[in-house]
């Protein structure tokens, strides 16, 4: 069930009811079984899964707190992540070993195993794992199954995130939760958000993008500059409609979610940008692997950039098995790394020719990023790479079509033009922002237009990008 | 303390009365605007099929590969007699300037053919590819009933920048179990041959697999849907109202970067590539299948600018040369047949790929004559 879809509206709207009129003592396990219901959607077969991950969890966080000798927790991080490298990175290990094989000269051909990876598999490992460390920690844990169960299952996040850890949400869940207009209000508007995000803008430039990256293209400079800058827009779009769509849901059940996106390409700095792109993600990355590590290294503090090269490295091959994703990763960590060293002068300059710089460089960056990102092998990227650098092909662009560089130009000029003036004009318009005026007769008129915009380029349900993950 | 609340409370309610006004008015600005463009439409296909004959058995696809279904059963017995069907793109269909006594180029070579024993049913799609050509023999051999004799085929360079069945054919597919084992087992067969155009053909059946499922998946979706069209005009319009958004951006892509018909639009290498090895595999697979394949490079009009980049065309043709010669068909090339006078008029511009009732019947008679020995091969009395 997609978020975008009309099945998606009956299903919110029907546990909406359901929730507020259930005795408030039963609502959790409405929407723990609503969860349930909507993962079983995707593949019921998985339930078990998902019924297990939680379990464990609960089970060992409990086991350790009982433990007064420092009960080690990484055998519980080692029991998630097997799930998770089990289902996601089998073939890539199994396939990089036959390549490695092959490069040595033998001629071991791997068997390729049939394994379907369980949607938001990615996302509730990483959710677990935070969960045992953070109570190995000190954090309190969750006392009863069912606030855990709804704390695993939530389907809002369930899929692909915010990645939440306990401490942010155990109250609002342990609590009494109280319908009011405020919530609901918020949160139908996220969802419209997000559903325009998502149905007018990431899908209207996804074909325009798989064009430039074509499996079998012939790589060409202004494919690829369209296809990159397209690509960078489509998962900012998508990603982000994802999370309102997650923000906006739990809202309606008198959730609160953290923000996982902060105008990502208004970073002046790559640690900017990652301050602002999936923030949940960063953060995890940040506490759970990089935190640790230079923790361990602190005597020799020169080992900092390389953890960074490392973490990110690791944030990569989270992202998917495939070597690009590794790539990216690294590729990101080598530039927060020079932020910390041998860029540091210009980043941390506040002069008006440091900053502008500072932000094209990062946007230089992340965009290069994104090629990477979204080549389907090393080989294409290599092409794409290749064919910008040799300014490849004419005038015109061979894949991609005009309508679609209006499109994407289009679109482009106009979130960075909202991402550079968006708080400026948000302080220079307060006042007729925030006018009664304006709340009651634009605001609702421009919402009703953006409803309109959605029904009318909905063409057909699209998955979200961060699905595959 | 109190009045507060209820201020907010009043803003609220005036706000959700404003959206639903909105909202409202956009749906009867959307009932009004579907309702024109379905008048635009259909007066437009009134006018241009006012000179087919209802009464008259159909002897093409006049749906273009939209409801091939309904034609299907107007294919002449191929038991019975010899059957020739003639396959390609638009310019197998459109007449500029049409005329009551205009027929397109299926139908005259039928008028020829009739009396010698030789049917021809037209089965045209726009921008047809050789992946779709490849589909229309494999249709039509399955049974024996549709088993063509002969398949006249207008090869067209530019639509070997097209790639995909179309979704029409891919249901067509999707309802012939027998259809789609010969489709896989074609792919399998050519896959060491062929290999980027059988992999194509399995990605086709994926596709159609994906498809299946996903009309199991969305009958809810579908269902609400459409409950929602029957409440709500702006989703009843949505896909005429996204048309015309298309159209507009279409416009003004035009406009903006000043893009005629005769702009040059350079082949595209991987699809070129893949149109190849269909079109090869087309002739193989129609020799193995016994239906003589009879292709012929379509005209196009010799004072229009084409998009066409020259060098490309060029090489096309030396290749499609070296294509007939190593299979042992007929090298034709229509290039030049019709003259300036038969062609029409496209967006102010002369048509350099549709042409009137005259230049249909002109390059029937071509083709008639040029395959004349293959079509009435074997046939008693026939004068080739």
């Amino acid at each position: 069930m997609i978020f975008t879809t009309y099945t998606y509206a009956l299903f919110l709207a029907s546990v909406f009811v359901v929730h507020w009129l259930a005795p408030a003592r039963t609502r959790s396990w409405v929407l723990i079984l609503a969860s349930y219901g909507f993962y079983a959607t995707w593949d019921w077969r998985y339930l078990a899964l998902l019924l297990g991950v939680s379990l464990f969890n609960w089970t060992y966080a409990r086991f350790v707190l009982a433990r007064s000798d420092d009960a080690p927790v990484w055998p519980g991080i080692a029991v998630n992540l097997s799930a998770l490298g089990y289902f996601k990175y089998t073939n890539f290990f199994v396939q990089t070993a036959g390549s490695l094989v092959h490069a040595a000269g033998g001629s071991w051909h791997p068997r390729i195993f049939d394994i379907t990876l369980p949607l938001g598999v990615s996302f509730f490992t990483f959710q677990g794992v935070a969960y045992l460390i953070d109570v190995a920690s000190g954090e309190a844990p969750f006392q009863s199954l069912r606030n855990f169960m709804l704390y695993k299952a939530f389907w809002p996040q369930l899929i692909a995130g915010p990645i939440i850890r306990p401490a942010e949400i155990r109250e609002q869940i342990e609590g009494t939760r109280s319908l009011c207009y405020e919530d609901v209000s918020e949160g139908t508007r996220r969802i419209l958000r997000g559903a325009f995000k998502k149905i007018v803008l990431a899908d209207s430039l996804a074909p325009q993008v798989d064009l430039a990256f074509l499996a079998n293209g012939t790589p060409h400079a202004l494919d690829t500059i369209a296809g990159t800058i397209g690509f960078g827009l489509q998962i900012y779009f998508d990603f982000s409609a994802y999370s309102d769509f997650a923000i906006g849901s739990a809202r309606l059940f008198g959730f609160r979610f953290p923000e996982n996106f902060d105008w990502p390409y208004q970073a002046r700095s790559p640690q900017d940008f990652w301050n602002r792109w999936h923030m949940t993600l960063s953060r995890w990355i940040r506490d759970y692997v990089f935190t640790p590590l230079s923790f361990a290294t602190r005597a020799h503090p020169q080992w900092r950039p390389f953890w960074l090269i490392v973490a990110m490295g690791l944030c990569g091959l989270w992202h998917g098995a495939q070597w690009t994703f590794v790539l990216w990763g690294v590729w990101h960590g080598i530039f927060l790394a020079a932020q910390q060293t041998a860029l540091k002068p210009l980043f941390s300059s506040t002069t008006r020719v440091a900053v502008v710089a500072g932000w094209l460089i990062t946007m230089v960056v992340v965009f290069a990023g994104w090629l990477l990102f979204r080549a389907p092998s090393l080989a294409v990227a290599t092409g794409h790479l290749k064919a910008l650098f040799t300014l490849a092909g004419g005038r015109r662009p061979a894949l991609v079509r005009e309508n679609s560089v209006l499109i994407i130009a289009g679109i482009a000029i106009l979130s960075v033009g909202a991402a550079l003036t968006h708080s400026r004009i948000a302080a220079l318009f307060k006042p007729v922002l925030e006018s009664a005026r304006t709340r009651t007769w634009l605001r609702p008129a421009f919402y009703a237009c953006m409803l309109a915009a959605v029904i009318v380029l909905d063409q057909e349900a699209k998955a979200f990008v961060y699905f595959q993950f | 303390m109190t009045a507060k609340p209820d201020n907010s409370d009043k803003l609220a309610h005036r706000g959700a009365i404003v959206f639903l006004g909105v909202f409202t008015l956009l749906n009867v600005l959307a009932f009004f605007a579907q309702r024109h463009m379905q008048a635009v439409d259909k007066a437009g296909r009134a006018l241009y099929a006012r000179f087919d004959d209802p009464r008259e058995t159909p002897r093409r696809d006049t749906s273009t590969a939209e409801h091939l279904e309904q034609y299907w059963r107007f294919i002449p017995d191929a038991r019975t007699q010899r059957l020739a069907i003639v396959v390609g793109m638009s310019q197998m269909y459109w007449i500029n300037d049409r005329a009551s006594v205009d027929r397109t180029i299926s139908e005259w070579i039928d008028d020829a053919y009739q009396s010698k024993g030789v049917r021809a049913f037209g089965l045209a799609a726009p921008n047809l590819d050789n992946e779709e050509a490849l589909f229309y023999l494999l249709a039509t051999t399955v049974a024996p009933e549709t088993h063509p004799y002969a398949m006249v085929y207008g090869v067209c360079f530019d639509k070997f920048r097209n790639t995909d069945i179309r979704p029409t054919l891919q249901s067509f597919l999707l309802r012939r179990p027998d259809l789609l084992r010969d489709w896989k087992r074609i792919a399998e067969r050519y896959s060491g041959r062929y290999p980027q155009a059988a992999e194509k053909m399995l990605g086709t059946l994926r596709d159609i697999e994906a498809a299946r499922n996903k009309v199991a998946e969305q009958s809810l979706e579908s269902r609400l849907r459409d409950r929602l069209a029957a409440a709500l005009p702006i989703v009843a319009a949505r896909r005429d109202l996204n048309g015309k958004l298309l159209q507009i951006l279409f416009d003004l892509r035009n406009f903006v970067f000043n893009i005629k018909a005769s702009t040059k639009r350079p082949i595209i290498g991987a699809r070129y590539d893949l149109n190849r090895q269909f079109l090869e595999m087309l002739a193989d697979e129609a020799r193995a299948r016994n239906v003589k394949l009879l292709p012929y490079i379509i005209p196009l009009n010799t004072l229009a600018e084409t998009p066409y980049v020259t060098s490309e065309y060029e090489g096309f043709k030396a290749w499609y040369a070296e294509f007939t010669k190593a299979r042992g068909l007929r090298f034709v090339n229509f290039e030049n047949l019709v003259p300036a006078a038969e062609w029409g008029l496209s967006s102010g511009e002369p048509d350099f790929k549709h042409f009137s009732g005259a230049g249909h019947k002109r390059t029937a008679a071509a083709v008639g004559e040029a395959f004349a020995a293959d079509l009435l091969e074997g046939m008693q009395g026939a004068a080739p």
